[in-house]
């Protein structure tokens, strides 16, 4: 949609041609990039998996409608732009019980459906002990919404999640990662795809925060609270500023729970045996606090309690990441990631394995079959930046790699004992996992002594 | 003088009150109607309003470019768009971007380098954004 807002800024008239089931989201890209007058002509839902016979069909009926878009359509005259302040947010005034309050911002599409912590004046406040940076602070414009995340707002929202003022620059450190275009924000939240954000967290200030690392630290419960409510609060500025909310205009087809409560965690660093954790991979100071966000789709666990050595354990591995049905199976350019439990980490590295050897060994053997994706590999054949040089031209058994670089494949360790480790594979469409440097407050010893143990 | 068996009851007694009364007000509290005072989470809307370019007046003698974002069945759409529009405008060209330059089949147009010189050859731009 993009593109064609560009085409028509550059001076040069478009028709955009949609279908039924996507034209809001069509309509809310145009307006978020200034352009909300512009002509669609919308045919019925769907065009993809369709014979050609029918696909074009669908044009027949709306040709004349293509003709005014293109020839007399006008729209409406432009008008000023009326956001000029953006600080501080507007304030209402609610009488009512906390079940009221509740209920009145599930009605305004501002929480999730789940109870909320009503964000007072005095919740706001207390939040924003948590950061040094002012409240009016602008963080970033929230795709697809294109809403203000100002310091006070994304404080309003942390309170709404439950969080502490301490989680407060985890969280503005994660937002800032994913409002970096290398992400693809504007993408991961209005796609089909069930795409969630996954965040690793690197440093001291995993355990100073009580951020869960070991044992379920993918889920909730007791000593668990920083990731849930940090992945509450990253998901909740998603869906309120920048309204990515579905059906519309977030169209995930089934979304996931991750799109709740974002997948955040902390690297197991005391566990990984290469003391080589994804912060210093990324290049950051060994002792740095970072966050990582992963566009993730659904993970994939790796269940191998029988190998007994890296080489056979990685050939569970590779085979579990070898999946035509994954985005990044057929658009390269991403990373993919790899959270290997401790237990299947040591039995690696005891076999003398570094990561950059699992990273050769995993882009060598995880690999798809070229009769198994044709379809998909034709779709998106020469395609600027995603067909590698290699790949041309493949015969029916070539063996396609799932991404284009063996650097790109993310190693973390995390989680407690058991023989499970995890594959999360990317929406890929350009996006990528960005990593950023948590900045930590001048009070940051008095925060940390807030939190109960 | 209380045996401290008794004393130690007593006290529980008296925890126990004292929870069960603290459970009450706390469950009172929160069923009673009070003032809010809340902060709007949503923020503002950046908006910027940039006008529509004029249209064609009559599409003969203009070259129109088929944009096609790659989305599979797209490309049929443009193709049959073309072909209905070409018997109305028989003097109107018609360039299928995506086979004079495949690097055009992309959401990501307008992230290339030279995007403003791959769209300068049209008059109007017909694009498929179906999925």
């Amino acid at each position: 949609m993009r593109s064609t807002v560009e085409i028509e800024k550059a001076g040069i008239p478009t028709v955009a041609l949609t279908t039924t089931e996507f034209v809001s989201l069509a309509k809310a890209a145009a307006q978020a990039n200034g352009m909300g007058d512009l002509p669609f002509v919308v045919v019925p839902h769907p065009v993809g998996g369709l014979k050609e016979a029918e696909v074009r069909a669908k044009i027949d009926p709306v040709i004349d409608e293509i003709i005014y878009a293109a020839t007399q359509y006008k729209g409406q005259k432009a008008s000023a732009d009326q956001s000029a302040e953006y600080y501080p947010a507007p304030r209402i005034t609610v009488t009512g019980t906390v079940e009221d309050v509740n209920e009145l911002l599930y009605r305004n599409g501002w929480t999730d459906g789940l109870p909320i912590i009503p964000p007072t004046e005095e919740r706001v406040q207390y939040l924003l002990t948590g950061t040094d940076r002012s409240p009016s602070d602008i963080i970033g414009i929230v795709p697809p919404r294109m809403g203000v995340a100002t310091v006070e707002t994304v404080a309003a929202v942390a309170a709404m999640a439950g969080c502490e003022p301490a989680y407060m620059p985890v969280i503005i450190a994660a937002l800032e990662a994913m409002l970096d275009p290398a992400h693809n924000w504007q993408a991961l939240t209005t796609t089909t795809n069930p795409t969630a954000p996954l965040v690793v967290v690197n440093g001291p200030i995993v355990k100073q925060l009580g951020i869960g690392y070991g044992q379920g630290c993918l889920a909730g419960g007791p000593g668990l609270k920083a990731n849930v409510a940090i992945g509450r609060a990253i998901n909740l500025i998603g869906d309120i500023i920048g309204g990515s909310k579905p059906p519309d205009p977030d169209k995930s087809t089934h979304g996931q729970t991750a799109n709740v409560i974002a997948m955040v965690f902390g690297e197991n660093e005391d566990a990984n045996p290469w003391q080589q954790p994804l912060s210093v991979d990324r290049g950051f100071a060994r002792d740095a606090n970072t966050v990582s966000v992963f566009p993730a789709e659904i993970p994939t666990n790796i269940n191998d309690h029988e190998s007994e050595s890296a080489a056979d354990f990685l050939k569970i591995v590779a085979n579990t990441m070898a999946v035509m049905g994954n985005n990044n199976a057929y658009i390269w350019d991403t990373d993919v990631m790899l959270i290997l439990s401790p237990e299947h980490a040591a039995m690696i590295a005891k076999d003398g394995w570094t990561k950059d050897d699992v990273r050769r060994y995993l882009y060598e053997f995880a690999r798809i079959p070229y009769y198994v994706g044709e379809r998909k590999y034709k779709t998106w054949y020469n395609v600027e930046g995603r067909i590698p040089r290699w790949a041309v031209p493949p015969s029916a058994d070539s063996l396609m790699p799932i991404i284009n670089n063996w650097k790109d494949i993310q190693i973390v360790v995390a989680g407690g004992s058991g023989k499970h480790s995890i594959y999360v594979s990317s929406f890929a469409a350009k996006s990528r996992m960005v990593t950023k440097e948590i900045r930590l407050p001048a009070n940051w010893n008095d925060l940390v002594k807030t939190l109960k143990p | 003088m209380r045996s401290p068996r008794r004393l130690r009851a007593g006290l529980v007694w008296l925890a126990l009150t004292a929870l069960v009364g603290l459970c009450f007000s706390a469950a009172v509290l929160a069923a009673t109607p009070q003032e809010w005072k809340l902060v709007v989470p949503e923020g503002k809307v950046f908006v910027q309003h940039f006008e529509l370019s004029p249209r064609v007046a009559d599409l003969n003698g203009k070259t129109i470019g088929l944009y096609w974002n790659g989305k599979p069945n797209g490309d049929e759409l443009l193709e049959r768009t073309a072909e209905l529009l070409a018997q109305k405008y028989p003097q109107a060209k018609f360039v299928e971007m995506w086979k004079t330059n495949p690097a055009t089949k992309t959401y990501y147009l307008f992230q290339q380098k030279d995007f403003k010189s791959i769209i300068k050859p049209y008059d109007l731009v017909i694009s498929s954004v179906c999925d």
